[in-house]
């Protein structure tokens, strides 16, 4: 092997490695296939009902843990050196604008309604913020592009008031749109990851 | 130009080899892998990966921590301070010597 090609080799090992728990992007799809699914069935059939949402939203998160389980069991597990901090608190803004458009909407559910959403939001933003390193990877690009979504559905609604038949379709298209914007990043993630192993391999037997 | 020559040969060749170097390189970035995700990144076959593991642990480069995940076994690999500076070490040098080979010139020997 040539210095310039160990060189690359060295770029390479060094950057997936680092990045590697961020390539598992599959477990984003759940996530992404509940807001696909309470978005895309309000204009259809209405709003999803609140044990519905809680019925799937638990679905989505024994598929989130059956697809990790999955990645460590075909791809392996790496530990990373040190906290993603950066990465993490990007999620934690991204969870934090959820929250603000959430209790926004939710003036059309009533003050209880918002008061539960809000301490489960911060409980699963911090219980992410500190798994997130180990266990969750998450897509940087998909977070940002999800708080982006969800800071304009935001003020989107505060601009357009509590109409509640607005705020379904409004509801409905933000929705989508952060599915699809996690289904497609994940996917992404994980046809990269496939590739960046693919090339990284040494190839060499004893 | 045998000065360049004298620290090519003197290389390590426990780190040189490219399928230990690829192991040693990506654990240097992280605090353990596993060996499955040494598998992928490598693209060597078990028993070679093994072998190489092995050959590491012996140098003292790596450790090898075998656990069982429920009922399956799992082997997490973390580098050894020595080895931490065995590969830091070995990446100097190699780009000492392209520096260096970059200098040379064939025609004044």
């Amino acid at each position: 092997m040539v210095k310039a090609e160990r060189n690359a080799m060295n770029r390479d090992l060094r950057h997936i490695t680092q990045i590697f728990p961020t390539f598992l992007g599959l477990r984003l799809v759940p996530a992404g296939a509940f807001f696909l699914i309470v978005g895309g069935a309000s204009p259809l059939v209405g709003p999803v009902p609140t044990a519905a949402q809680a019925v799937l939203a638990v679905l989505a998160v024994a598929a989130i843990w059956w697809i990790h389980l999955w990645y460590r069991r075909e791809f392996g597990v790496v530990e990373p050196a040190r906290l993603g901090w950066s990465r993490s608190w990007m999620f934690l803004l991204g969870l934090g604008v959820a929250v603000l458009a959430m209790s926004l909407g939710a003036r059309s559910f009533g003050g209880t309604t918002t008061l539960v959403l809000l301490v489960v939001l911060t409980l699963f933003a911090t219980a992410v913020l500190y798994a997130l390193p180990r266990t969750l990877g998450g897509g940087t690009m998909a977070v940002a592009l999800v708080a982006a979504v969800v800071l304009l559905g935001a003020i989107v609604i505060m601009a357009m008031g509590s109409d509640p038949l607005r705020f379904n379709y409004l509801g409905a298209f933000f929705s989508l749109a952060i599915g699809v914007v996690l289904c497609a990043a994940g996917v992404a993630e994980h046809l990269s990851m496939k590739q960046a192993l693919h090339g990284a391999g040494t190839g060499d037997d004893v | 130009m045998s000065e360049v020559f004298e620290k090519l040969s003197g290389l390590d060749r426990l780190v040189h080899e490219p399928a230990r170097l690829a192991v040693l390189t990506a654990l240097s970035v992280c605090r353990k892998a596993d060996f499955m995700y040494l598998l992928r990144l490598t693209g060597l076959t078990k028993g070679n990966l093994s072998t190489h593991l092995t050959k590491l642990e012996a140098g003292g480069l790596i450790r090898i921590e075998k656990k069982f995940v429920g009922r399956k076994p799992n082997t997490m690999l973390a580098l050894t301070r020595k080895g931490r500076t065995a590969v830091e070490k070995h990446w100097r040098e190699l780009d000492e010597l392209r520096a260096s080979s970059r200098d040379w010139d064939p025609t004044e020997e």
